[in-house]
C-alpha cells in the first residue's frame, strides 16, 4: 500500500526535515540555549518530518534504491536529483567557508559543535530524497 | 538531455482494454506513476519502453507514439487501409 502526500505538505516537510538543525543551532548560537535540548528538539523535528515525508510514501526507495529496483525515468529524475543534490551542497560548503573567513576578520559568530555536525550530517543523508519529494508533482 | 515533446495514445488505448495505471506499469515493469508522466506527456519513453507498450496494445509503435499531436485512431486505421489496399 503506497501512501500519496499533496506536494505542498510534502514540501513543508522537507522544509522542517533540512530546517530542524540549522535552525535550532542559530538559536542555539543567537539566544545561548542548552546544547542538550536543542539537539533533542532538532532530532525529534527530524525524525517526525522524515517519518511523514518517507513512510510508506516510495520517496525514499526512489532516491536510494539500486537502479534495478526502479524505473527508467526514476533513473533520469534521480540523477538530476544527484546533480543538484551535489551542486547544492558543494555551493553551501563554499559560502560556509567563505563565511568562517570572514567570521574572524569581522568577529562574527561562528558554529560548532554537535548541531553543526548533524546539520550536515542531515543535508548529506537526505538531500537527493528530499529534492524528489520536493520536484515529484501528484499523480 | 531534453528531446522533442512526443505524443502518444496511451490513456485512451488504456481505457480501451479496461486496464488501471497500476495494471499497464506491471505489464511492461515501470512504477504506475510512470505511465501518469506518459499519459500527459510529461516524459518521453526510451525506445525500449515504448515498443513494450505498443505490444501490449498489440499496435504498431507508430499508432502509440507520434512526434506530430495525434489524430483520431479510426482516421488513423482508414489511412492504414486504404495505403495497403
Amino acid at each position: 500500500m503506497i501512501r500519496t502526500i499533496p506536494l505542498l505538505h510534502r514540501r513543508i516537510a522537507v522544509v522542517a526535515q533540512l530546517g530542524c538543525y540549522p535552525v535550532f543551532l542559530l538559536l542555539a548560537c543567537i539566544f545561548d540555549m542548552s546544547s542538550d535540548l536543542t539537539n533533542v528538539l532538532a532530532l525529534l523535528g527530524v525524525i517526525a518530518s522524515s517519518a511523514y515525508l518517507y513512510y510508506k510514501t516510495g520517496l525514499w526507495q526512489f532516491g536510494n534504491a539500486p537502479d534495478e529496483q526502479v524505473d527508467e525515468r526514476q533513473i533520469q529524475i534521480r540523477n538530476q536529483a544527484y546533480r543538484f543534490a551535489y551542486m547544492g551542497l558543494s555551493t553551501l560548503a563554499l559560502l560556509f567557508v567563505i563565511y568562517l573567513t570572514l567570521a574572524h576578520d569581522f568577529r562574527w559568530i561562528v558554529p560548532t559543535g554537535n548541531l553543526l555536525v548533524w546539520s550536515v550530517m542531515t543535508l548529506v543523508l537526505v538531500l537527493p530524497s528530499a529534492i524528489l519529494a520536493w520536484t515529484e508533482t501528484d499523480v | 538531455m531534453k528531446g522533442e515533446k512526443i505524443y502518444n495514445r496511451i490513456a485512451v488505448l488504456r481505457e480501451e482494454r479496461g486496464l488501471s495505471r497500476k495494471d499497464l506499469a506491471d505489464k511492461v515493469g515501470v512504477n504506475f506513476q510512470t505511465i501518469g508522466y506518459l499519459e500527459r506527456g510529461e516524459y518521453n519513453p526510451s525506445l525500449d519502453l515504448a515498443m513494450d507498450l505498443s505490444v501490449v496494445f498489440g499496435l504498431p509503435v507508430e499508432l502509440v507514439f507520434s512526434r506530430q499531436p495525434m489524430r483520431l485512431l479510426s482516421e488513423e486505421l482508414a489511412n492504414l487501409k486504404n495505403k495497403q489496399s
